[in-house]
């Protein structure tokens, strides 16, 4: 009883201090965030969104800046942050929501659990969809058909999403993959190449193609991906498709990363009072009134993840036994 | 949509944008671009990440006037670095580098100065009125291009290197085959297979374009100018405004080819994925093939300078068309401007023809009124630009080398992209030297990867039905007749005599270069055995090609009796080799040493510290400048550097050796 208290004294003195001698480190300088992508795109634009407004929320208000970092789908900073960077507090990054099963599935090199996480600014409904004018508009026709899935490269959602529909749930979907992005997915939608795709992001399904949303365009949305909340996209759930716990337990390997869809993280190693500033900045950013404001202007869902169930959820992939790690890699693969 | 709620959406947009403020912002987005454009490896894309978070509280209208007014004239003022020192602004300019720079040397900066901007501005206008006209149609039009029409339009592209060869056909092939293999590398899209990126990180995302670009075309024009020792303008004919005139006279009397070059960059500006490091070279090809007396291309002819500029003008506006019409950026540079269209509320898509229709029209005014600006910013402003190539060559070669090589590093930010360049630097400088065609090269290269992708989309989906969609057999027919005209003169050139004389084997330089080039094909074949089938399709049919041209050359060079060098020279679609006599081969070799030292002391110092050691060295021991005039230049530019790079762009610079061994430094600073 004594040692708690002894302990929880401690602890609150250590609070009491530990902004303070951030404070003084942070003022005048420059907090890096180093994002593994080229400029424009999602990753890009979240994490340049949270650049404007950290400042006002970190002890000593230094000055954020975004740094492009683009290379191997954004390995490149992943590696960078857990090798490279200084691990003083003056670097953090974002890149892509699956790099935390690159070492699992692919051997990387390097441990997404060291990293000290500051969350996630959203989480992501991923969903399989087909256009008005095509044959396939439910999800046994997904599954019986030869629909015409488009695909953007090995290893992106697309693909990976088509490529669990085919192993884990047997369909009949052939992949035509190699389109650059999402917007050239959607044109080949509109124009009849393909019957539809997968991977298409709840949020800007409603903030890209309105015209998709209803009328003679209206889309069919087959079937829905996500970590597990509910959402209002009306369509089943991939999860609810399965009985085979071994299935089932590969697919949500995969289907979890939808949970840290906009992650951001700092180096391994931090000094406990930095890391402590920067998830608090990072949390309080991502509830300030403004923020939210100019989210919501540039289309960009805000639904926080906290850094706490980033660990957890990581744990939890990395406790995984062999076997369905095994599975969940091959079912990835088309 | 009726035309009289068009017309009326025109004229509201027009009124709009002339407000004085809009136009005031519209002249600072002008004049950042146009300075961005001068300085290699900066362009439009950097331009756009700086400005967008300025234009949060701007309405639409005054948020695209400044950002598309900086955007679009980028490709004005690449062409003046281009002209005066070989060293094309941005990828887009380098076609303009084949004419353009010779006519400098000629004392005639000035002219090339006044066609150019004419023709800029001819073609930024084209490109904006032929993006009015098509907004009726613009939706369907682009949805008749699909993927095949994608790949056919690639091949169209790729048929130019039969006229960009010139007389060289057989390295133009082989160039041009190694182009493709290039384009190869990184991961590969259908199976996700690392080809060719000898388990580094680097090439993995592929192999930028701006090193390349640098190293091949700007690194071997600053080489021949150290060892030549000769300045820019070796007659030292002073500018005057009445020779820029008489460009701006040249491109009135050229309007035909001015209308032609346009139109093609516009159509081909459309067509995601051919961009604008190629468009400038399908123009010029094209200049080549139909204008009359195509023996002067290459040597400084005013046509090579109006096609490229125009060409390249005018994809601005067909940019646009896929961009606003269904939110499919055309290039890296849209993409970012998509990004400030859904800031502001504008969902690119069928809303914007009608709902924003108003907006659309804006842009399309922004479009011309720029380039209005440009243009006459630039033909005032350009008696000051002519007298830097009166600069010394002991001044100008340092300072320019170490500009592209931050060029070079923008292009990701690596130490890659410096080592790439200087790599490319030395091919590139051994292909001008022995004849071989550079252009055939970047061809391959930009169209290599996009060729891939919708071949394989393609045949999944069409098989060999692709070949009876009507857009398909067009531009296939038109890539035909690109490539007939070229072979029906060699097979009359062999049928005239040339062929049957052969001789004893000779090594020549030519020779050892061909076989060394078959060498690394044949290792890079080696490399790639063991990917999978979908992967190595497309790498083995470049590579086997390019064995098999290579070999060809090889063997010409071997045992074809030689022709007169007078002949070889002629009709060659590349700019002419430097004559070495004994002094300049040690100072190309000295110059070899001071690209390797520059490596070493960026990889050792740090970027900058590097170029400041390098550019003090290089200035005070190989040009024999008095040391004051050296530590002024470098530290001068050192400065300015930083202040661009550093302070304004925020460059992430690479860890250097001393940063590893003094960690304090590497704090403190930030730039080692």
């Amino acid at each position: 009883m004594r040692l708690t208290r002894t302990l929880l004294a401690g602890a609150l003195a250590i609070a009491a201090i530990l902004p303070a001698r951030a404070a003084d480190f942070y003022a005048g300088r420059t907090v890096s965030i180093v994002i593994g992508y080229s400029v424009g795109g999602g990753y890009d634009l979240y994490a340049r969104l949270l650049a404007r407004f950290l400042d006002r929320h970190l002890p000593g208000n230094p000055t954020v800046l975004p740094q492009s970092m683009p290379g191997a789908g954004s390995l490149k900073a992943v590696m960078y942050l857990s090798a490279v960077a200084p691990h003083d507090g003056t670097v953090f990054g974002t890149f892509g929501r699956s790099m935390v099963l690159e070492p699992l599935f692919n051997g990387a090199k390097f441990d997404p659990r060291k990293l000290n996480w500051l969350g996630s600014i959203t989480q992501d409904v991923s969903l399989c969809v087909t256009s008005a004018a095509s044959p396939i508009k439910t999800w046994d026709d997904l599954i019986t058909q030869h629909a015409r899935m488009g695909g953007q490269a090995a290893g992106s959602d697309p693909d990976v999403y088509a490529a669990l529909l085919k192993h884990l749930f047997d369909s009949n979907l052939r992949l035509v993959t190699g389109y650059p992005g999402n917007n050239e997915l959607g044109l080949a939608m509109d124009r009849g190449e393909i019957d539809g795709f997968c991977g298409l992001s709840w949020s800007s399904l409603a903030s890209r193609h309105p015209e998709w949303m209803s009328g003679a365009h209206k889309i069919n949305l087959i079937v829905q991906a996500s970590a597990g909340t509910a959402t209002e996209a009306h369509a089943p759930q991939l999860t609810s498709k399965i009985t085979d716990p071994r299935k089932l337990a590969a697919l949500r390997m995969i289907l979890q990363t939808q949970a840290i869809a906009r992650p951001f993280a700092a180096p391994p190693n931090l000094p406990p009072e930095r890391i402590a500033a920067l998830r608090q900045a990072f949390l309080q950013t991502v509830a300030d009134p403004e923020f939210l404001a100019e989210a919501a202007r540039l289309g960009l869902d805000v639904s926080p993840v906290p850094s706490t169930a980033v660990d957890a959820m990581l744990a939890d992939l990395y406790a995984q036994p062999p076997e369905v790690i095994r599975l969940a890699k091959d079912a990835s693969t088309y | 949509m009726p035309r009289r709620t068009m017309l009326e959406a025109a004229l509201q947009a027009l009124a709009l944008i002339m407000e004085p403020m809009r136009l005031a912002i519209m002249l600072g987005g002008v004049v950042l671009g146009l300075a961005l454009g001068v300085i290699p490896g900066l362009g439009g894309i950097v331009g756009l990440a700086l400005l967008i978070p300025f234009t949060y509280h701007m309405d639409a209208y005054t948020a695209f006037a400044l950002l598309l007014g900086m955007a679009s004239v980028t490709t004005v003022s690449d062409f003046i670095p281009a002209v005066l020192f070989g060293v094309p602004g941005t990828v887009g300019a380098a076609a303009t580098v084949l004419d353009g720079f010779p006519m400098a040397r000629r004392g005639e900066a000035a002219r090339a100065f006044g066609a150019g901007y004419a023709a800029s501005l001819a073609g930024g206008v084209f490109g904006a009125l032929l993006l009015a006209l098509a907004i009726p149609v613009l939706r369907p039009a682009v949805l008749y291009i699909g993927s095949s029409e994608l790949l056919a339009f690639c091949i169209f592209g790729l048929a130019m290197v039969a006229v960009l060869s010139g007389k060289a056909p057989l390295r133009g092939l082989t160039a041009a085959c190694i182009g493709l293999m290039l384009a190869m590398i990184g991961s590969d899209p259908q199976t996700g297979t690392l080809r060719w990126t000898f388990d580094g990180l680097y090439l993995w995302d592929h192999l930028p374009l701006v090193p390349v670009t640098l190293g091949i075309f700007a690194l071997p024009e600053l080489a021949d100018m150290a060892i030549a020792r000769a300045g820019i303008a070796t007659s030292t004919a002073s500018f005057s405004a009445s020779s820029q005139w008489d460009g701006v006279r040249d491109a009135l009397r050229n309007w035909r080819l001015i209308l032609r070059c346009s139109a093609l960059g516009a159509v081909l500006g459309a067509v995601p994925g051919i961009g604008s490091a190629v468009i400038d070279w399908i123009a010029y090809g094209h200049a080549v093939q139909t204008e009359k007396n195509p023996e002067n291309f290459g040597k400084g002819d005013v046509r090579g300078v109006i096609a490229a500029e125009s060409s390249n003008n005018a994809k601005e506006g067909g940019h646009l068309v896929p961009t606003i019409a269904f939110g499919v950026p055309a290039g890296a540079s849209m993409a970012l401007l998509l990004s400030a269209f859904l800031m502001h509320g504008l969902t690119p898509g069928p809303e914007m023809l009608t709902k924003h229709l108003d907006v659309t029209y804006g842009i399309i005014w922004t479009l011309t009124i720029s380039h209005i600006m440009a243009a006459a910013i630039c033909l005032c402003a350009s008696g000051l630009f002519a007298r830097l190539a009166l600069i010394r060559v002991g001044l100008l070669v340092p300072a320019v080398l170490a500009i592209i090589f931050l060029g070079a590093f923008n292009g990701s930010q690596s130490w890659g992209d410096l080592y790439s360049m200087a790599l490319f630097g030395v091919v590139g400088w051994m292909m001008k030297q022995l004849g071989w065609p550079r252009p055939p090269l970047i061809l391959g290269f930009v169209l290599g990867a996009t060729f891939e992708r919708y071949l394989f989309i393609s045949q999944e989906l069409y098989g060999a039905a692709m070949l009876a969609r009507p857009v398909v057999i067009a531009v296939l027919l038109a890539a035909a007749w690109v490539v007939a005209r070229p072979l029906l003169d060699a097979a009359r050139r062999i049928a005239s005599g040339g062929r049957g004389r052969l001789r004893m084997p000779r090594p020549s330089a030519n020779a050892a270069f061909a076989a060394g080039l078959i060498g690394l094909v044949l290792l890079a074949l080696a490399q790639s055995a063991a990917w999978p089938l979908h992967a190595r399709l497309v790498p083995l049919a470049a590579a086997g090609a390019a064995l098999l041209f290579g070999t060809l050359t090889l063997l010409t060079e071997l045992f074809a009796a030689r022709r007169d060098a007078a002949g070889d020279a002629a009709h060659r679609v590349d700019a002419p080799a430097l004559a070495l006599d004994g002094p300049q081969r040690m100072r190309a070799l000295r110059f070899a040493g001071w690209l390797a030292g520059l490596l070493g002391a960026m990889t050792a110092l740090g970027v900058l510290p590097g170029l400041l050691l390098a550019m003090l060295l290089m200035c005070w021991m190989e040009f024999r400048e008095r040391w004051v005039v050296a530590g002024g230049l470098a530290c001068g530019m050192t400065l300015a550097f930083w202040l661009v790079f550093d302070r304004i762009f925020a460059t992430p610079w690479p860890d250097a050796l001393v940063g590893d061994v003094w960690p304090w430094l590497r704090s403190a600073t930030g730039l080692v």
